[in-house]
């Protein structure tokens, strides 16, 4: 029989409290299974030419100055769209997810983030260090063949650096390099996943156990589905289990 | 106060988590799928961490219809607390695979990704999008068409009956009753994602591999692309968002997508059934398409102002566009975050703020305020403001057509609307306030507050793996409240109130 009557004060808390200490056991449970691993030596990232946060833009008389490409990168060209628009620039970064060819050009996405020129992916060595950030590039078609692998759950892309005209709205309005020349600096390479033994095991555990549960939480249905009638009759005589789940939708 | 406040019985809460569980044995039930495609693409380890969170959803699930076997009636109380109570778990256990793909600082931030899923909402803390594997990126845009379906009802629909569906139906912010009962309503709004699911993929596969995407890559981020322009979530593959294909015809297909799930289902009934004509005369098809008009012609003269784009082309593709993302909820971005404040100006980017503040459609998948409770309020004005100008004893009656007929703008309706209406606005300055507490200017700060609360997914940087975590925890309350449209939530915090301070 249901228990019925009002919640008390103390069982709610004390419900409560066994929730929380589920919900903290299962938390640094799967923290146990999210290892960071060994990070991929780090590329020499190019230094950032201006430091000052507070003046995140550089003076444009500075750049004019400057005869060859301006060293870039992403986040500079998003915050000081204006001062670096119709200069030539120098970028590098990884390709990654694809090389979208379009008749005599190609487009792709350039990240300069750490998982492109740092440590390298996150899946190689589970440490999170931030999003991403990156910057269109369009490449002339010939330029693209370069590229071999570009970067995704399954591989380091290819590092590139481009040089060409940054436009602030070179694609229809949104950023992009326009680049004239492109090479690969490091080429891309696969990233091993290798299966995690004790992620196995644990997810085969738990299978088993939701398995199991089910199965004595529908006991009564699969003995029906088996036997072709309903054994209702429990091992003391009773028909049925007063307060057992209907098989049935309620309110009906 | 307190006198008032009845302690509910064990039942009661026996009946909210045997409800509860079985949204979470669904739940673990469709995590499968992506476990299936995990082992497909060769990504063991992201496919046993979905078989861990389908155990375990399935576990909890389970263990209630084992232990917390009760005879009663779901009634619209339990519903609503049943709703509340399962968005928070259904987070959790979405949580689980995304925390164990490595891709999270920690779990909270896979928690948030999770609500933000379930929410449609869009904004992301994830770390390193553009290495994740395929079958993590299809579960986060899987959570968003569950949440934009309505999670708890089509998983419960099959269970309830009685007040109690009524209950689910109306605490997951829908009201419109497009067939007799509403099991059958459910199931049309199910009928009607998965025929657009088809046509919409398919769409969208055909302009990626037009835009040079490869066959099956294409394919996967068509799907993706597709549960999160129709569920208008915002959720991308990558991190450039809709930018990254760089296709007029993908963002042409998505802008279809995206005012399809801005439209109530409620017109949708009315379109599959030969009656074009419903759209038009619909009060909520008039405000919304008079407000985008607006608000855009306020961002296209702040755009111009502020020399943003040198083309018409640029202020028509992406000026409007984000307009369009905005406005229907959605948060596809086809220009980088941050070029909101530091290349829009002031004036454009407060008409997205506004557009995403006012949402789409009610009973669609959108978040907002809802552009039905701005017309009743602006048409309860307009009515109050007569029924003064006219002789005192003039009968004063407004009217508005939805949902295939006139209707008469009662009290309660237009008392429901503007509290719901108070209740977003001030929902949206807690997040600013919280924003302006953590030194982002107000601009930024309301922007990222809005984008949550009306689940859009726009962000200016705000949002991401460096977040705050007293802000993260704003943010997922603005998602959670959002989404469900309080009353849920309310109905949820009244019976733990009732058992803290009510009487036996």
């Amino acid at each position: 029989m249901t228990r019925s009557g009002p919640v008390t004060r103390l069982g709610a808390l004390a419900g409560a409290a066994v929730i929380a200490a589920a919900i903290a056991v299962i938390v640094v449970g799967l923290g146990s299974l999210v290892r960071p691993g060994d990070a991929r030596p780090p590329l020499e990232a190019p230094a950032a030419p201006v430091d000052d946060p507070d003046e995140p833009c550089p003076d444009p008389a500075d750049l004019d100055a400057v005869e060859a490409a301006v060293l870039v990168t992403s986040e500079l060209l998003v915050e000081c769209s204006r001062v670096y628009d119709g200069r030539v620039v120098s970028y590098t970064g990884e390709v990654v997810r694809a090389v979208l060819r379009r008749g005599e050009h190609a487009w792709v996405q350039v990240n300069d983030d750490p998982y492109a020129l740092g440590p390298g992916p996150l899946p190689g060595h589970r440490t999170a260090l931030g999003g991403n950030s990156g910057m269109a590039v369009r490449l002339p078609g010939d330029r693209a063949d370069v590229i071999s692998t570009v970067g995704d759950h399954r591989a380091h892309g290819d590092i590139i650096e481009v040089v060409g005209t940054f436009d602030r709205t070179g694609d229809v309005g949104a950023p992009a390099i326009l680049a004239e020349r492109a090479e690969v600096v490091d080429a891309g390479e696969p990233i091993t996943h290798d299966i995690d033994p004790v992620r196995a095991a644990v997810a085969a555990a738990s299978s088993v156990v939701a398995l199991a549960v089910a199965a004595v939480a529908h006991r009564d249905r699969l003995m029906t589905g088996r036997r072709g009638r309903s054994l209702r009759i429990s091992p003391t005589g009773r028909r049925g289990r007063p307060g057992a789940a209907p098989s049935r939708p309620q309110g009906r | 106060m307190n006198s008032v406040l009845i302690r509910p019985d064990r039942r009661d809460l026996r009946l909210i988590a045997l409800y509860t569980g079985r949204v979470l044995t669904g739940l673990g039930v469709v995590m499968l799928l992506p476990a299936g495609l995990g082992v497909v693409r060769g990504e063991y380890n992201d496919a046993l961490g979905f078989v861990i969170g389908a155990a375990l959803a399935v576990t909890v699930g389970q263990l209630a219809e084992w232990r917390l076997p009760v005879r009663r009636t779901l009634e619209w109380s339990h519903g609503m607390a049943v709703v509340a109570l399962s968005w928070l778990a259904a987070a959790f256990v979405g949580a689980v695979p995304l925390y164990l793909s490595s891709h999270y600082g920690g779990f909270l931030d896979a928690y948030f990704d999770a609500m933000s899923g379930f929410a449609t909402a869009g904004l992301a803390v994830i770390n390193d999008l553009d290495h994740l594997a395929d079958s993590v990126n299809v579960w986060r845009h899987l959570m968003q068409f569950l949440g934009g379906q309505g999670l708890v009802l089509v998983a419960l629909s099959m269970f309830a009956g009685g007040t109690g569906l009524v209950g689910l139906y109306s605490g997951e912010a829908r009201e419109e009753r497009i067939l007799p009962n509403v099991r059958r309503t459910a199931q049309f709004i199910w009928r009607v994602a998965l025929l657009y699911a088809v046509a919409g993929t398919s769409a969208l596969w055909l302009a990626m591999l037009w835009a040079g995407m490869p066959v099956v890559d294409g394919l996967l981020h068509a799907f993706m692309v597709f549960m999160a322009a129709f569920d208008t979530g915002g959720f991308a593959p990558t991190a450039a968002s809709l930018g990254f294909y760089r296709s007029a015809a993908v963002e042409a297909v998505a802008a279809v997508l995206m005012i399809a799930g801005a439209l109530s289902f409620a017109l949708h009934y009315h379109l599959l059934h030969r009656r074009p004509g419903e759209l038009w005369r619909n009060v909520q098809t008039r405000w919304l398409l008079a407000s985008f008009v607006m608000l855009s012609a306020i961002a296209v003269a702040g755009l111009v102002t502020a020399g943003t784009f040198g083309e018409t082309g640029g202020i028509v593709r992406r000026g409007l566009f984000q307009m369009l993302s905005a406005h229907t909820g959605t948060g596809f971005s086809t220009v980088p975050g941050r070029s909101f404040v530091a290349d829009w100006g002031v004036v454009a980017p407060a008409a997205v703020v506004a557009a995403m503040a006012l949402g789409g459609m009610a009973g669609s998948t959108t978040g907002g305020i809802k552009i039905l409770r701005i017309a009743v309020t602006v048409k309860a004005v307009v009515r109050d403001v007569r029924r003064v100008m006219l002789p005192e004893n003039t009968v004063v009656v407004q009217r508005y057509y939805s949902d295939g007929r006139q209707r008469v703008l009662s009290d309660d309706l237009v008392r429901t609307a503007v509290v719901i209406l108070l209740l977003y606005l001030a929902l949206y300055l807690l997040g600013a306030l919280a924003g302006l507490a953590y030194g982002y200017s107000f601009e930024e700060a309301a922007f990222e507050s809005t984008s949550a609360a009306a689940a859009v997914g726009l962000s200016v940087g705000i949002v991401g793996p460096d977040l705050a975590t007293p802000l993260k925890l704003v943010y997922i309350l603005q998602m959670w409240m959002g989404r469900l449209e309080f009353v849920a939530v309310f109905a949820f915090v009244g019976y733990i109130a009732a058992i803290l301070r009510g009487r036996p």
